[in-house]
């Protein structure tokens, strides 16, 4: 039933990990070259630019490949029963791909299944159409395919899919009636919750590896959807959005309940990241407490925007350097220790020092400032 | 498989021993959490808000009283940072420098942009060059090209190299390039064209006498995607002169292709492919009849992007140099 052949994923794990042991020098060069030769065989993984290559053209290819169908389109019904058939033909391509050259989320991979996840939406919708089905019914209907799809392959961008066909599922038989609209938050709290919980359950066990893409994804997705479904500004303009109030929005029910949860779910986070040592609490912590601040300056600014934003940087600043020097050596179980520079790593350096330089704001009064584009500067082709 | 079974598996088949099976097991069970990552981004996303709010909070304040406090407070703060990476980076080297504090780096990128912030601040306010509007920004392109090499920053040199753009009337900024330059404009294109192969001249020169060789990343990634999307622009825009600028865009092609041999930069691979196959694909459609129809258009889509795929596939067998070590890094 599962798609990718687990054994070239396990040797690529294992590989993974003695190669950190000889780095740490616990076990020998020849230790590592003994294993290697035992694990062998590992599948197509490309590196990050070559995957953006492989999935943008296998986008145009499944595309292009389309257009086959273009003599049928006359037919009655066709739409609704090409893309399926077109999806059944990548299917078992892609099957194929998988055994014979070993892909595992390769970019082309990755890209046909996207297409063959969405070739069945179309009979969906229109089966669904023809009797008024009201849209959670809908997406229940469809959600098989991409459960079925997220079991196979246990790709990231499906399972999270997956999950969020599921929370539409939700929202919108939760919007049906106005005691649902009312207990929206807390039904995609419990929701995310009760996902999470199976998630941080299911990771316990051997047999989740094969989904272990997926299931941090999806962790962090649970995290992130947990903590604004009970953040304050999201609620009250969510509010004031499904009930099309349009103006100032108004205040909602249980006002200090939220505020009070836009402030303890960072604080649970951070506090989980310290003590089950997990860089997802962490990062999803650290941008839910910027996001709850946020909130607040929205509501109940304290300093005026132009102050806060360099404040925030400066105490960001002066919080990273002091983690970077306390974490020299290995604190809590967290340690900043020099990495390999990545090329990603030198290209997103240079990106931001660009893009910080570019954003600078440009003083308003100024044709002689011509074209500027840089920084207070900026001569444009008329200097 | 957990780490335990793995370490019993491999105990069994006698790759370690008892001894290194407890060592492996304890180091494991007790392996930190690296923050690097983590951190880094963190002090780069401040370093991003300090800098832009503090150009904000320059221009929001004019006039009020705290005005001169709030502008010698960032004058102190930049020229801090130059003292700071003047006393504690490394002395200059033709080589690669790795300064033995993390933060010069970080350091020097702020002093450059606080810096850039308070120059546009007192031309602006002061007319600080009058109306040699060339001149505000082709001393801090000198200052932060001077400052890139002192201190060997590919940061400072793409800042640098932004500026030097800006003399000459372009956008190098990532997210405005197509839409600040009006790539359907003759001059433009020329600007562009010249501006970077001059500038990729200037870095194969500096390169060959072994000045800074991997600064030649910073300058192709750069100056060679505006010369690149000029080729484009030409192409697209002035038919007359279509063949020229697709001779220039191969030329162009090849060179990043070369370079991502030798620099083992799968970007320059990636962005090679990328800007050769649009360029090909337009000129084979512009220069088609019409006839050829849906059909055959989408079979050549269909079989070229399979043949870029193919090739994607297999570079590393294609692209194999005489030296295995360099090989070896392009994974």
């Amino acid at each position: 039933m599962k798609a990718y052949n687990e054994v070239l994923l396990k040797n690529r794990w294992v590989r993974k990990r003695v190669r950190d042991w000889t780095a740490k020098n616990l076990i020998s060069e020849e230790a590592e070259r003994s294993i290697t030769r035992e694990y062998t065989e590992v599948p197509y993984i490309p590196h990050w630019f070559v995957w953006i290559g492989l999935f943008v053209f296998s986008l145009i290819s499944i595309s292009a490949g389309a257009i086959f169908f273009l003599p049928f389109a006359d037919l009655p019904g066709s739409e609704n029963y090409f893309p399926p058939l077109y999806g059944l033909g990548l299917f078992y391509f892609l099957n194929y791909l998988i055994k014979d050259r070993k892909l595992y989320f390769s970019g082309i991979d990755n890209a046909l299944l996207y297409a063959i996840v969405l070739s069945f939406l179309p009979p969906v919708l229109d089966i669904t159409s023809a009797f008024d089905t009201p849209p959670w019914l809908v997406a229940l209907l469809y959600l098989p395919f991409p459960v079925f799809f997220t079991y196979r392959y246990g790709e990231p961008v499906i399972a999270l899919g997956t999950y969020l066909t599921g929370l539409y599922v939700l929202a919108s038989l939760a919007m049906e009636s106005p005691w649902g609209k009312l207990l929206l938050p807390f039904l995609v709290m419990i929701y995310a919750g009760l996902v999470w919980l199976y998630v941080h359950r299911f990771r316990k066990r051997d047999e989740s590896f094969y989904w272990k893409v997926s299931l941090n994804w999806v962790h962090m997705a649970t995290l992130i959807l947990f903590y604004a479904a009970g953040n304050y500004l999201v609620v009250r303009e969510g509010n004031a959005m499904i009930n099309s109030i349009y103006g100032p929005s108004p205040q909602i029910a249980f006002a200090g309940l939220f505020w009070l949860l836009t402030f303890t779910i960072p604080v649970l986070y951070l506090f989980a990241a310290l003590r089950w040592k997990k860089l997802s609490f962490l990062v999803v912590g650290s941008l839910a407490l910027v996001a709850s601040l946020g909130t607040l300056h929205h509501y109940h600014p304290i300093l005026p925007g132009e102050w806060a934003l360099p404040l925030l940087g400066l105490v960001g600043f002066g919080t990273a350097i002091s983690l970077m020097r306390w974490l020299k050596v290995p604190r809590n179980g967290f340690i900043y220790a020099l990495e390999k520079d990545l090329e990603i790593a030198v290209l997103t350096r240079n990106i931001v020092a660009m893009q910080v330089a570019g954003d600078l704001p440009q003083p308003q009064s100024g044709p002689e400032f011509g074209g500027g584009d840089f920084g207070g500067g900026g001569s444009g082709a008329a200097y | 498989m957990n780490i335990q079974q793995l370490l019993s598996e491999l105990e069994q088949k006698q790759h370690i021993e008892s001894g290194q099976k407890q060592l492996l097991s304890q180091y494991e069970q007790q392996k930190p959490v690296s923050l690097f990552g983590f951190l880094r981004m963190l002090l780069y996303v401040s370093l991003s808000a300090f800098v832009t709010g503090a150009g904000v909070l320059i221009y929001q304040n004019i006039d009020t009283l705290g005005h001169t406090v709030l502008m010698a407070l960032l004058a102190m703060l930049t020229a801090a940072c130059f003292v700071y990476v003047f006393k504690k980076g490394e002395s200059f080297s033709f080589g690669k420098v790795v300064h033995s504090s993390s933060f010069v780096e970080v350091v020097l990128l702020l002093g450059c942009l606080l810096f850039l912030a308070l120059e546009g601040y007192a031309q602006y306010q002061y007319g600080l060059f009058g109306t040699r509007y060339g001149l505000a920004v082709f001393l801090p392109a000198l200052f932060f090209l001077f400052l890139a090499y002192r201190f060997d920053h590919q940061g400072v040199l793409s800042l640098g190299l932004t500026a030097l753009a800006s003399w000459v009337g372009l956008t190098a900024t990532p997210d405005q390039v197509l839409v600040k330059n009006d790539f359907s404009d003759p001059a433009v294109i020329q600007t562009a064209l010249a501006f970077g192969l001059l500038v990729v001249a200037l870095s194969w020169l500096l390169e060959k006498r072994g000045i800074k060789r991997h600064f030649s990343y910073t300058y192709l990634l750069v100056a060679g995607t505006l010369y690149l999307v000029a080729c484009l622009g030409g192409m697209f825009t002035m038919d007359a002169w279509q063949a020229v600028f697709a001779l220039l865009l191969g030329i162009g092609c090849w060179y990043f292709f070369q370079n991502a041999r030798e620099e083992s930069s799968l970007l320059f691979l990636l962005i090679s492919v990328l800007f050769g196959y649009i360029g090909f694909t337009y000129l084979l459609f512009t220069n088609l009849p019409a006839e050829i129809g849906v059909f055959l258009g989408s079979l050549y889509f269909m079989l070229s992007a399979g043949g870029v795929i193919w090739f994607f596939l297999n570079f590393k067998k294609l692209l194999r140099k005489p030296s295995p070590q360099s090989h070896e890094s392009l994974q």
